[in-house]
């Protein structure tokens, strides 16, 4: 018994502390403390996700988002990587860049969202240019990044070996920004979402976003709840699936990196 | 240069004319940061025979590294002589391994898909190289650590992978730039018997750059003592000790002591101008 409980106490408080957190909040509604019209209820909530899960309305919506999420995500990362290598292989074409890549960086995206709007109207393109825009300049940062911060001896040591430029792309500064994609990617996974929430919150007739801002209208705290729960849930796995997958493929790192 | 005398008979030596690497008259200059001209090397000669190995000592910063580039093919020089191979130094060459003090290995790359990097870049089938690998690994004593990446193992062993990479493709002249500098005395001396014994069995040219004279002496056919910047070669001496060696016993003979006092009698002024030139900067 004490050895299972050495080796999942950790598991076991983060249990405990769930479970405390929703039972006291469901305490509070159930004392009257609060009010569930401002704070909605765990049960309210699992009463609420089942109806709408057993009706189809979630999967539904759910998957709008996440369709826009994807391809906001998948575009945002080729184009980033792309763009990336380029401005990074090239010194002269790095160098005229940087500044105005830093300064689209620092422009708050989701404030393009009304422009966006008006280019290509409410529908799918809106969400997914949103998301992309927010996802293409981060990862071509950390590509970028990941070509300059090669080591110069490899460098070095690809010449004395007599590579060519190609090789020395392939084989040394291509596979050196893996690592720098893949923590860019798990930072992109929340900025595609933010990007097509918020593209539904302007305008949308489906998705995360427009349920949420549909219960908002109607005072419904619960309606605005269980989509974010849902939200989060998705975020949530996408992100334990990334972090597993990187973990596979750069399992060559030292462990202390981790 | 000043020719020492000392037991210019008993040098095992490559046949005479089979010159490998042939250095005349090379000057080679830098402009510092404010545009000003620094003379790195002056008038330097060499000229090493097909599978001889000499070591080359002196001050730190003295242009060393600057001498094997330029031997390297990889910096280009304005005035001067320098036939690689019976060819202008030309950089691409397979026929020239070049080893660092750094292991310089590719993180991502296990110990074998290391070593198999140069064969892979000339074009080598797979099998071919996958079989080279294995057994230059087994050479160094690296069998059964051809999958582990670089991380996993210790730094004497990322440097005998290292080791492994510049003799895999087999090449005829080897240049190493304080190869086993960075590590620790012991695994220094493990290394150094371990390519000690492979080169008595293969005999390729080595240029081998150190600041460590015991090394020098204990594993060359010839030190070549150079001088503070701009720099020359000083002095010259062939170590005239038998091979096989074994660089335990060879460090406790006479001979080596005397080498180490003379070389060192030369390389203490150079090194005191080295500093004093340093430290006026």
């Amino acid at each position: 018994m004490n050895a299972f409980l050495g080796r999942h106490k950790i598991s076991l408080f983060r249990w405990l502390v769930l479970f405390g957190f929703l039972g006291f909040w469901e305490l509070l509604i159930q004392t009257g403390t609060t009010s569930a019209f401002w704070t909605s209820a765990p049960s309210l909530m699992a009463e609420r996700l089942w109806q709408l899960a057993s009706s189809g309305e979630l999967a539904y919506h759910t998957w709008i988002t996440l369709e826009e999420t994807f391809a906001g995500l998948a575009a945002g990362t080729a184009a980033g990587v792309a763009l990336g290598l380029l401005i990074g292989v090239s010194r002269n074409v790095g160098a005229v860049f940087e500044p105005f890549v830093i300064a689209l960086n620092s422009l708050p995206r989701v404030a393009l969202g009304p422009l966006i709007v008006m280019y290509v109207g409410i529908g799918f393109a809106s969400k997914f240019l949103l998301a992309f825009s927010l996802v293409v300049v981060a990862i071509m940062l950390n590509t970028y990044e990941g070509i300059r911060s090669v080591d110069r001896t490899l460098v070095d040591l690809m010449r004395k070996m007599g590579a060519t430029r190609w090789q020395t792309f392939q084989k040394l500064l291509l596979p050196n920004c893996i690592p720098w994609i893949f923590s860019a990617l798990r930072v992109s996974i929340s900025f595609a979402i933010i990007g097509a929430i918020v593209g539904e919150f302007i305008s949308s007739r489906a998705g995360i976003g427009f349920m949420i801002d549909t219960a908002s209208g109607a005072f419904d705290t619960t309606g605005i709840m269980v989509p974010l729960f849902v939200l989060m849930i998705v975020a949530f796995g996408m992100d334990r699936i990334l972090v597993h997958v990187s973990n596979r493929l750069l399992r060559w790192r030292p462990r202390d990196a981790e | 240069m000043r020719l020492s005398s000392v037991q210019h008979a008993e040098v095992p030596q490559a046949p005479d004319g089979e010159i490998a690497v042939e250095v005349s008259e090379l000057n080679y200059a830098t402009l510092d940061r404010k545009g000003r001209r620094i003379d790195i090397l002056q008038n330097v000669d060499l000229r090493v025979r097909e599978g001889e190995f000499i070591a080359i000592v002196g001050p730190s910063g003295c242009g060393k590294s600057t001498l094997l580039n330029i031997i390297a093919g990889l910096k280009p020089y304005a005035d001067g002589k320098v036939k690689v191979l019976g060819a202008p130094a030309h950089g691409i060459d397979p026929d020239v391994g070049y080893m660092f003090q750094t292991h310089a290995l590719l993180p991502w790359r296990t110990v074998r898909r290391n070593v198999e990097l140069p064969l892979e870049l000339t074009g080598l089938p797979r099998v071919e190289r996958l079989h080279r690998a294995t057994e230059i690994l087994r050479q160094m004593g690296l069998a059964g650590f051809e999958d582990h990446y670089p991380a996993e193992i210790s730094g004497g062993m990322r440097q005998r992978v290292s080791l492994a990479r510049t003799l895999v493709a087999g090449p005829r002249l080897l240049l190493m730039d304080e190869p086993f500098g960075a590590l620790d005395a012991q695994t220094k001396l493990l290394i150094q018997e371990l390519f000690i014994e492979y080169w008595e069995r293969h005999r390729r040219t080595v240029i081998f750059v150190t600041h460590d004279l015991a090394e020098a002496i204990s594993m060359a056919d010839r030190v070549l003592v150079m001088s503070a910047r701009p720099a020359c070669f000083k002095a010259e001496y062939m170590v005239g000790l038998p091979r096989p060696r074994s660089l335990a016993d060879v460090r406790s003979t006479r001979q080596f002591t005397e080498f180490w006092d003379r070389i060192w009698d030369d390389l203490r002024q150079e090194a005191a101008v080295a500093m004093m030139g340093r430290a006026k900067q």
